[in-house]
């Protein structure tokens, strides 16, 4: 009996093990992609969007989907995106021009696994018409062969991985397109900031691919400037003990540390870099400087102070989105609820307005054109795509001060040569 | 990098403290499973949910933290008592297959049903120690992380105490080690049961109140903790108290000096490869015997 | 010694869910007396001592102690009125010293200061247990343990006492020494119902027997008379 018991425990082990980063893993996949219409089918539409006008009953819905992580490590991603769409579909009454929009959601988990089997079940179940998603670069890298091979348009708001950029547009994928800018475009201009003030450095990330990819721009941009890495470093999502690898830099002779985290992460991080004493000036590519991450250390002003992160979509770019989500949903803005909010309201919407102007018929096909065409100036940035699918909002160089973020410069993003961009 | 002792001195002292910080985890649960043989696979949900607890007293109450931190205690040692009536109980006499499948599906249950409630933000619980620093032995820590060094070793020591000297901690002892004895003797097993689970959960809800300000609350935090506590208690060698608690402090000894000396991304397979290692070796675990609590 | 009897069976039918294994079961203890119930294998006899000490629920009859009705009593109320069970195999707990585990036998009592003298008197009568005292029962050789289980029993000062199969696996030399202690009990005013594969053996030592085959008692009568008709038990016994 006790034998059986190790087994079983083993297996129980593994299941959850297996699904580590994602805590429902024992889910049938194919169950957890369901029909969450926000505000569109005929039954709730009335609730979800009261103000909205009547759709028109004969016009065909728009069906989007979203592959987003909705459990596991990076859940808050996933839900930040639904919060930002969330919103804009209250603002555009649930429809575009008459056609009400159906949402379905599928749970990436953020890893490649699950984010193939979404991207399936979106497109070939579901049937949308029009993607948002993947949300993390683990979960876009092996989904957008498939959404080329599906041929489904897809808008990606947050990945920052380089080498998704190698794969899209002109020779590559030509329905998956990009608003934000990847690393490889904005880590020169980080790099050489970061060298001005620092010739060495320490690396500290989650261990993804929007981490290592990052490890590996910077890394080469150092080389180049000559700022010397002193140690490099990846850890699981679920860590929450940092204070080996904090004391292990605290002992070497790193004079400033570049991170790539989430905010979930990075708060945690900050909290045991301050309880080591650990005191150096901290640069960040990720998701470290933010009124969310603010939020968690708002007990302790002194944790945060000082840290430079270079990003895109800051909640200061764009004043008036901060105040409506705010109002609307009561929390803190971050990058992934811009992210949802922009991926629809700037990418989505405006394409499908345009294919509809046109006098064209909703498919897929035609919305990838409209979305291929768009030339945009938001808040944020341009929504202009290159031949590569890329687009380029600005970058923005924020600063924590007194729990607050700051932004200290926008900068207008430029395209970069990928051509030598090697993937560890 | 180069060695050097003080650094070494701060790695050990980082295990130790992340150690007690398992340790304190996975006390409730190997109580549980010695009384019970029932594999808790929820208990780091209970973690969660009693969490969560913590941040809606220190947020919309005006207690103090340590009043706070006894009401997380009863009320956590409530919430597995109603585990226990709702999803264990039935099952207690069920097969092993039984207990996983129960106690998973209650953990999905739990883990969404805290998506629903509190989304998933992750949510801070700062407490007036948080931020103070001391450093002991050379060590820089918080006070609240101090606290959960002292109050491992405190629980743990009062622990040995109430199973090896009072008259309840031998009828646990007896119920773990034959039920049916026990019934013979006179003992109300059921009774027991709910006894066992309160004092778990109890102590349970004591780790949560004092461990979760070190870090966030978010919905899917207790996976990992099981998935920690549960290795630690096969790695003691099955149900054995001390044996998971020894197991503990060693876990968090080979992630800390790993991730300080090696890698930190692969700490995690470090443990893991240990605890492999461990089963092989030692089927009964590191402490294993073929008897006690 | 008083003639009346301590524990009645009337027409009791047990079993396991929708097996019967007990059929039509009259058995009846007198008080002060060792009465056996020998059978082979399957016979049924665990199952009969089960059923008194309401692990299993009778489907019929009723079961009397003293007089009174305890066929729906809990355990625990058995052992409140009187009755002990000691079931085949061990029954201490392997991993608690001998004094822990007197203590326990001792659960359902709340005088604690006249438990401590109790085991004191124990160890008085069985020295090896005071010898043993800081060993883990389950340490102890197979015939301590039995010695060890019966003080246990011994500790709620039980009026009746149901063992079943106490030298299961004891070497001979054991075995005297266990049937020399169930005998010492009796003298000492404890009725003892004794389930028995050693029909000679038990037969030595009871006042009376029940021979049972097949869930049903095929003959009983004073264990001297029943001695005498040693081949026809050995038959019902499936012996050679």
């Amino acid at each position: 009996m006790k034998k059986y018991w190790v087994l079983n425990v083993l297996i129980a082990l593994a299941i959850l093990l297996a699904g580590c980063a994602a805590p429902a893993a024992t889910e049938a996949p194919a169950a957890k992609p369901t029909v969450e219409s926000s505000a569109a089918t005929a039954d709730t539409a009335p609730t979800e969007a009261p103000a909205a006008p009547e759709p028109t009953a004969d016009l065909k819905p728009i069906k989007l989907g979203l592959c987003l992580p909705l459990t596991g490590t990076l859940a808050s991603l996933g839900e930040s995106y639904v919060l930002g769409i969330d919103m804009a579909m209250d603002e555009i009454g649930g429809m575009i021009e008459g056609h009400p929009i159906e949402i379905y959601k599928a749970d990436n988990k953020a890893n490649a696994t699950d984010a193939v089997s979404a991207v399936r079940k979106l497109v070939e179940v579901d049937e949308v018409d029009v993607m948002i998603g993947c949300g993390s670069s683990s979960a876009t890298l092996p989904a957008v062969p498939i959404i080329d091979e599906l041929e489904t348009p897809t808008v990606e708001a947050s990945s920052t991985n380089a080498f998704v950029y190698m794969q899209i547009g002109k020779g590559g994928n030509e329905w998956f397109f990009k608003i934000n800018p990847d690393d490889l475009i904005m880590g020169q201009g980080f790099a050489e900031y970061i060298a001005g003030k620092t010739k060495k450095i320490a690396i500290v990330g989650n261990d993804n691919q929007m981490a290592r990819g990052a490890g590996v721009v910077y890394t080469n941009q150092f080389k180049r400037l000559g700022v010397d890495v002193v140690s490099e470093e990846y850890f699981e999502g679920s860590t929450a003990d940092y204070r080996p690898v904090l004391t292990k830099i605290k002992n070497s002779d790193a004079e400033a540390m570049l991170v790539f985290m989430d905010d979930q992460s990075c708060s945690t991080f900050m909290r045991q870099k301050y309880e080591v004493g650990l005191d150096l000036p901290m640069f960040s590519r990720g998701s470290c400087v933010s009124d969310l991450v603010n939020e968690l250390l708002k007990d302790n002003t002194k944790i945060a102070e000082g840290v430079t992160e270079f990003s895109f979509f800051s909640a200061d770019q764009d004043k008036e989105f901060s105040k409506k989500f705010i109002e609307f949903h009561n929390k803190p803005v971050t990058l992934e609820r811009m992210s949802g909010y922009y991926a629809f309201m700037y990418t989505v919407v405006p394409a499908i307005k345009d294919v509809i102007a046109a006098g064209k018929e909703i498919n897929r096909a035609n919305i990838r054109d409209a979305i291929a065409a768009l030339d945009l100036d938001t808040p944020a940035g341009k929504i202009k795509f290159d031949e590569y699918n890329q687009g380029y909002l600005d970058g923005s160089l924020e600063i924590n001060k007194d729990g607050r973020a700051t932004v200290l410069e926008t900068v207008e993003l430029k395209p970069v040569d990928h051509s030598d961009y090697i993937v560890k | 990098m180069s060695f050097s002792l003080t650094t070494l001195m701060e790695q050990v002292l980082n295990g130790l403290t992340l150690g007690s910080l398992y340790a304190l985890v996975t006390l409730g649960l190997v109580l549980t499973f010695s009384v019970f043989n029932v594999v808790n696979f929820a208990h780091g949900d209970l973690f969660m949910v009693s969490g969560y607890t913590l941040y809606l007293l220190l947020n919309f109450t005006q207690f103090p933290y340590w009043f706070i931190v006894i009401l997380v205690i009863l009320l956590t040692g409530v919430y597995s008592v109603i585990m226990e009536r709702l999803t264990i109980n039935p099952i207690l006499d069920k097969s092993f297959r039984a207990h996983i499948i129960a106690t998973l599906g209650l953990s999905i249950i739990i883990q969404n049903a805290a998506v629903w409630f509190f989304t998933t933000d992750p949510r801070h619980v700062p407490t007036i120690y948080t931020s103070q620093i001391v450093t002991l032995f050379g060590m820089r820590a918080s006070v609240q992380r101090w606290i959960v060094l002292a109050v491992t070793v405190l629980v743990f020591i009062a622990l040995q105490w109430f199973v090896r000297y009072t008259k309840l901690g031998k009828t646990m002892r007896a119920v773990s080690q034959n039920q049916t004895v026990s019934k013979l003797l006179g003992i109300d097993t059921h009774r027991i049961s709910i006894i066992t689970f309160a004092i778990g959960g109890a102590i349970t809800g004591l780790a949560a109140a004092l461990v979760s300000p070190l870090f966030n609350v978010y919905p899917h935090m207790g996976s990992m903790l099981t998935l920690k506590a549960l290795a630690a208690i096969i790695m003691g060698g099955m149900g054995q108290v001390n044996g998971a608690i020894y197991a503990s402090f060693i876990i968090g000894m080979i992630e800390s000096l790993f991730g300080g000396y090696v890698s930190l991304a692969y700490k995690d397979v470090a443990a893991f490869v240990f605890f492999i290692a461990v089963l092989f070796l030692r089927p009964n675990g590191l402490f294993g015997k073929r008897i006690g609590l | 010694m008083a003639h009346k009897d301590i524990l009645e069976l009337i027409n009791i039918d047990s079993g396991y869910g929708d097996i019967e294994v007990l059929k039509e079961i009259t058995f009846s203890a007198r008080e002060g007396q060792i009465v056996s119930v020998l059978g082979a294998n399957g016979a049924g006899k665990s199952t009969l001592m089960k059923t008194v000490f309401g692990f299993i629920q009778p489907t019929r009859g009723k079961i009397l102690f003293e007089g009174k009705d305890i066929t729906q009593l809990k355990a625990i109320q058995l052992l409140k009125i009187g009755i002990s069970f000691l079931p085949e195999g061990r029954s201490n707990l392997p991993a608690m010293t001998v004094q822990e585990n007197l203590e326990m036998g001792a659960y359902i009592r709340r005088d604690t200061l006249k438990i401590k003298a109790d085991i004191e008197g124990l160890y008085k009568r069985f020295p090896i247990l005071k010898e043993k005292r800081n060993i883990m029962a389950g340490n102890l050789s197979g015939g301590q343990q039995q010695i060890l289980e019966i003080a246990m029993a011994l500790m709620l000062k039980p009026k009746l006492i149901l063992i079943d199969e106490p030298t299961l696996g004891l070497a001979p030399i054991l075995v005297t020494e266990v049937f020399n202690i169930i005998q010492e009990i009796n003298r000492s005013g404890t009725t003892i119902v004794l389930v028995e594969q050693n029909a000679k053996r038990a037969l030595e030592i009871s006042d009376y027997s029940f021979v049972m085959e097949l869930g049903k008692i095929r003959m009983h009568g004073p264990a001297q008379e029943l001695s005498q008709k040693a081949d026809v038990i050995a038959a019902y016994l499936g012996e050679r």
